[in-house]
């Protein structure tokens, strides 16, 4: 199985709070693959707002995500992107 | 800082009806005023807070929980307060699940920065099955009161 990771900080001034983690479960579903994340030692279910939201991430968090399955890289490339693009 | 503290019977409301998600929030909002948590005079400003904020996105998390919430000119401090949908409500949810249980926050607009720490601990406590269970059996605010305390003590550990 296909298995890709992927850094990327949270620049965002008010940090992964329900709106953007709602953002990135709708496009992490949008794909088949299994998504996990990790920050400061824990991971959680990247399809899951609710455990996105236990992370915590303020701005400055840094994010690694990985994708196991069909298009993995490609899903991990646009959740970069989509963390990358906050700016609230 | 110890978010579950926040809470006393008054900011618990169990069984609000189960109505569209506009109204069942206007209700909750009404019910704090009137036990007194917010001033009667800014529910109309709260509410209107609270849904331009859905307007954004719902704030329907999946597994049956909303946190509608909203930052408040003026207010003195955060107010947390949960009420629960017994019939449940369309909230929109990412899930599709309808929701049964509300999570409202509501910030200083002054003091906006613990609003990730406070996701955290709701978000906490909401995941885990068994809170999300009990909470609907409660009988009484004061056995919600004692969950969420109970739980949060748990998750610190």
């Amino acid at each position: 199985m296909v298995e890709f990771s992927g850094k990327v900080e949270v620049i965002n001034k008010h940090g992964l709070h329900a709106r953007p983690a709602t953002q990135f479960v709708r496009v992490a579903n949008g794909y088949s693959c299994d998504i996990s994340v990790v920050f400061d030692g824990t991971e959680v279910n990247g399809k899951s707002v609710i455990e996105m939201m236990t992370l915590g991430a303020e701005c400055g968090a840094l994010l690694v995500i990985t994708a196991r399955g069909k298009n993995a890289p490609e899903a991990v490339t646009a959740l970069q992107e989509l963390v990358s693009s906050w700016d609230n | 800082m110890d978010f579950a503290k926040l809470f006393t019977d008054s900011r618990i409301v169990l069984g609000l009806e189960s109505l569209d998600k506009d109204t069942v929030l206007a209700n909750f909002v009404k019910a704090l005023a009137e036990n007194e948590v917010i001033d009667k005079d800014s529910v109309k400003e709260v509410i209107s807070a609270l849904l331009k904020r859905e307007a954004l996105g719902s704030t329907g998390i999946g597994r049956g929980i909303g946190i509608p919430h909203a930052k408040l000119k003026g207010l003195p401090e955060v107010v947390v307060a949960i009420a629960t949908v017994p019939g449940g409500v369309d909230f929109n949810s990412v899930d599709g699940e309808h929701v049964n249980a509300i999570f409202l926050i509501l910030s200083p607009q002054e003091d906006a920065d613990k609003h990730v720490s406070i996701l955290k601990w709701a978000s906490s406590l909401v995941r885990n099955g068994d809170f999300r269970a009990f909470l609907q059996r409660a009988k009484s605010p004061a056995e919600a009161v004692a969950l969420v305390a109970e739980m949060s003590e748990e998750l610190a550990q």
